[in-house]
């Protein structure tokens, strides 16, 4: 099967210091992909490279058939980075909901900023989106009257209505009480379930072994190790991996 | 027996709320009262009076109140315009200083020169200056704004100069968690500085461009040297020369200005309190 | 954005060009006829010449003698207020038409400014002292500080420059005093003021005999100091640098001046205002 994300010989540099060097990897269609690693390792600013939040100095991403060559600049560069973010839906540690919007304007505005959509169907499917992570009673709520897991899910909810290719999560539960992180890993679990392709950051081992197809460990800008969850949990091969599970115990 | 009870059943917590709000209503007469004792004193200051306490002989401020009586509803007759020149010109500031605050944060180097070019040159000279300027100015060139037009002109511009600090403080208060959200959803940089970011930031300079406003209320009077501009001080000081009491006029177009001023500071109360409504602290 | 800038820039040529070609009559008369009204500055610091009453109307003397101008040009007369600075620096924009503002035709004025002729009235410079100063003779005022309102003649000529007034001869009635430093104030009521609050700087001014005795009559605390110094002549003025041609106007109003002296018109104005006859020139 042709793969719906391909990295290719990535490096990144900020200043002097070299966060990615050299990474290279695929992701095929409904694949669940969890990177590890620890902090510093590199494995949030390679996720915000795949959207180019952040620019890649050299080497290329793909989605979809979308290559976009990182170090770009001018109007031809700008909307392919434009063109591929519409493939991608991110999800971000600390939410960013749109603080002045409620959940379902929240939701709503890329469908009819960005896609120019009608807002009867912008606000359908957004309702959909919103029922879909059990939040349609929220709809009129805005951010700040929302706990930190129901504020993630309307960025899931957010995300999914512009029906991108891949989802990104960046460390979606890190910023939550332990409490809400339940809440947050059902509707990514819900995801899974449905075939998304979904490339997730993150520290939450029990999601990863229960439902990571593939695991990355990163370590100081490069892949440690790759593997399944059976492989990488029960039987590391690279110390530097047996190191970070055994700290995490 | 029962009223002991009902004493004895008052929890300890709610005593000592009876006691803060003692204290609190305690606190808030005693400020009344000391009002009240000010406004006594300034109005003996204007009395006219001639005191001996205990053998010092104090003078106080003679007035010729048939004079105020007879020239105060004339005065009174540019409130309506001072605050229709305030409001105007405040309305200028804000588009301006919205400009002058992108350009402040725009990478063209030309929007970036003209915004901290401007920004220099009004904040560098007087206002007063500046009002003369462009009604002197301006008709040299072939265009002669009426005195009302150019005192728009001079205090949206020159207000509009320092509003720019607080528009460029709004817009970069918002957080750049915001944008990019915006930009992972596909939205291009105009889209989200009108639909993400102006709309956060508005939020948050209300309650400085309102101190703006309450501080270009009594800038307005600076207009009055244009003489085309019937607003409160140039009646007052028409009037107070022609009949030779200056002091008078001024005192009333003083009393004009303060009220005024206190009316639009409760109301200002008033927006502060509205936007910052249902605001709760992540 | 592109098409928005070109855009501008076709309105800004547009409204250059309009206002570089506009077709308006070239004489300030026809204009004013056409418009039916002539729009008079005048300076509403100054009782009984020009000042507001309770109702905020113009009255005073110059206000009527502008008014019937306009009745006799046979049009309204629309008065604006602009500082009397603005007035005497002429370049007047086109934003009024002429000055009925007791304006004393001077030399320096005449470079700048058409003066109808011949003037309208004439006041004395009077020399006026607090009442507790003791000052009571023009010999006491040598050494002294004495007040005047800005960019009038009294400064010019305490000043020493009498040359620059350009008056014949025959108007002085007295040298100016010697040792003198001059206070100029804003207006001349502002010395007024000054003495009468109780501020020590100065507590001798020159200004006009008229405004002098407006003062009396207000109560301020202060007396005349000899006789008049000399003799001003007070005129209509027009701007020179108008855009439009500004003669047939000025010597419209010229003949205006010459028949309200002569059917007596100037003269009930003045008994009216100032309770004396100001409108023969002393002089002849």
């Amino acid at each position: 099967m042709t793969p719906i994300v391909r990295v290719s010989k990535l490096d990144k540099y900020f200043d002097q210091l070299h966060v990615l060097k050299d990474i290279s990897f695929e992701v095929a269609p409904a694949e669940v992909v969890c990177i590890i690693g620890r902090s510093g390792s590199g494995k949030s600013t390679l996720l915000r490279c795949i959207n180019f939040l952040e620019q890649p100095d050299f080497g290329s991403v793909e989605v979809d058939g979308l290559v976009v060559q990182g170090g770009g600049h001018g109007r031809e560069y700008r909307q392919q980075v434009h063109d591929l973010r519409l493939k991608t839906g991110m999800v971000f540690q600390s939410f960013n909901l749109f603080a002045h919007m409620t959940a379902l304007e929240n939701v709503i505005e890329g469908p009819m900023t960005v896609k120019g959509m009608s807002k009867d169907e912008a606000v359908a499917l957004g309702m959909r989106n919103l029922e879909k992570v059990g939040l349609s009673a929220k709809k009129d709520q805005y951010p700040s009257r929302l706990s930190g897991g129901q504020q993630q899910r309307v960025a899931i909810a957010r995300a999914m209505a512009m029906q991108p290719k891949v989802m990104l999560f960046d460390e979606p539960t890190s910023a939550l009480d332990p409490e809400l992180i339940g809440e947050v890993l059902g509707v990514m679990q819900q995801l899974v379930e449905e075939g998304m392709t979904m490339l997730a950051v993150t520290h939450e081992m029990s999601f990863a072994r229960r439902f990571a197809d593939r695991i990355l460990f990163m370590h100081e800008g490069r892949f440690a190790e790759i593997g399944t969850p059976e492989q990488l949990f029960n039987n590391p091969q690279d110390e530097r991996t047996r190191a970070f599970l055994s700290h995490l115990q | 027996m029962a009223a002991a009870t009902s004493d004895s059943t008052k929890s300890q917590a709610q005593l000592i709320y009876e006691q803060q709000r003692r204290r609190q209503r305690r606190f808030s007469t005693g400020v009344n009262v000391s009002y009240l004792v000010l406004l006594g004193i300034l109005f003996l200051a204007f009395s006219g009076l001639q005191v001996n306490i205990l053998g010092v002989h104090l003078k106080t401020i003679q007035l010729d109140w048939a004079f105020i009586v007879e020239r105060t509803p004339f005065i009174f007759g540019g409130v309506g315009l001072t605050i229709i020149l305030a409001i105007l010109s405040i309305s200028l500031a804000c588009v301006l200083a919205l400009l002058g605050a992108l350009g402040r944060l725009s990478k063209f180097p030309p929007a970036y020169a003209l915004a901290t070019f401007y920004i220099s040159l009004i904040r560098g000279t007087p206002l007063l200056l500046q009002i003369i300027f462009i009604f002197l100015g301006l008709p040299q060139l072939g265009i002669t704004p009426g005195g009302m037009t150019a005192g728009v002109l001079a205090l949206g511009i020159n207000y509009g100069a320092y509003m720019t600090e607080i528009m460029r403080a709004g817009i970069q208060s918002v957080g750049v968690g915001q944008r990019e959200a915006a930009l992972a959803i596909g939205m291009v940089p105009s889209q989200i500085m009108r639909r993400i970011v102006l709309p956060q930031a508005l939020k948050l300079v209300v309650p400085p461009i309102g101190n703006e406003f309450i501080a270009m209320l009594k800038d307005t009077a600076l207009i009055s040297v244009t003489g085309f501009v019937w607003e409160i001080l140039w009646r007052a000081q028409k009037v107070g020369r022609a009949n030779f009491r200056s002091l008078e006029a001024l005192l009333v177009a003083a009393v004009f200005y303060w009220v005024i001023t206190i009316l639009f500071t409760m109301v200002q109360g008033r927006i502060e309190a509205y936007v910052a409504r249902g605001d709760r602290t992540l | 954005m592109k098409r928005l800038m070109r855009l501008f820039f076709v309105v800004v040529l547009t409204a250059v060009l309009a206002a570089c070609t506009s077709s308006e009559p070239a004489d300030l008369l026809a204009k004013i006829e056409e418009d039916g009204v002539i729009r008079v500055s005048t300076d509403p610091n100054y009782a009984p010449q020009s000042f507001l009453d309770e109702s905020g109307e113009f009255v005073g003397f110059d206000v009527d003698v502008a008014k019937e101008i306009g009745k006799r040009l046979g049009v309204e007369v629309e008065f604006v207020t602009p500082d009397w600075d603005l007035i005497t620096a002429g370049n007047w924009g086109n934003q009024w038409d002429m000055s009925v503002g007791s304006m004393t035709v001077t030399v320096a004025r005449q470079e700048i400014l058409h003066f109808a002729e011949p003037a309208y009235y004439y006041t004395p410079a009077q020399f006026a002292a607090s009442d507790a100063s003791g000052i009571e003779s023009l010999d006491q005022i040598n050494g002294q500080p004495v007040c005047v309102g800005l960019s009038t003649t009294y400064e010019t000529w305490l000043n020493g420059n009498k040359a620059e007034l350009g008056f014949p001869e025959s108007s002085f009635y007295a040298e100016a005093p010697t040792g003198v430093s001059v206070v100029p104030l804003q207006t001349d009521n502002e010395c007024a003021q000054a003495i009468q609050a109780g501020r020590t700087e100065f507590s001798v001014f020159l200004t006009s005999g008229t405004v002098v005795q407006a003062a009396i009559d207000e109560g301020i605390a202060i007396h005349r100091v000899g006789s008049p110094v000399y003799s001003e002549n007070l005129a209509v003025a027009f701007d020179k640098k108008s855009s439009l041609d500004g003669t047939s106007l000025v010597a419209r109003v010229s003949e205006i001046i010459a028949e309200m002296h002569a059917d007596g018109t100037l003269s009930t104005l003045s008994n009216q205002w100032f309770g004396a006859d100001l409108t023969s020139d002393p002089t002849k």
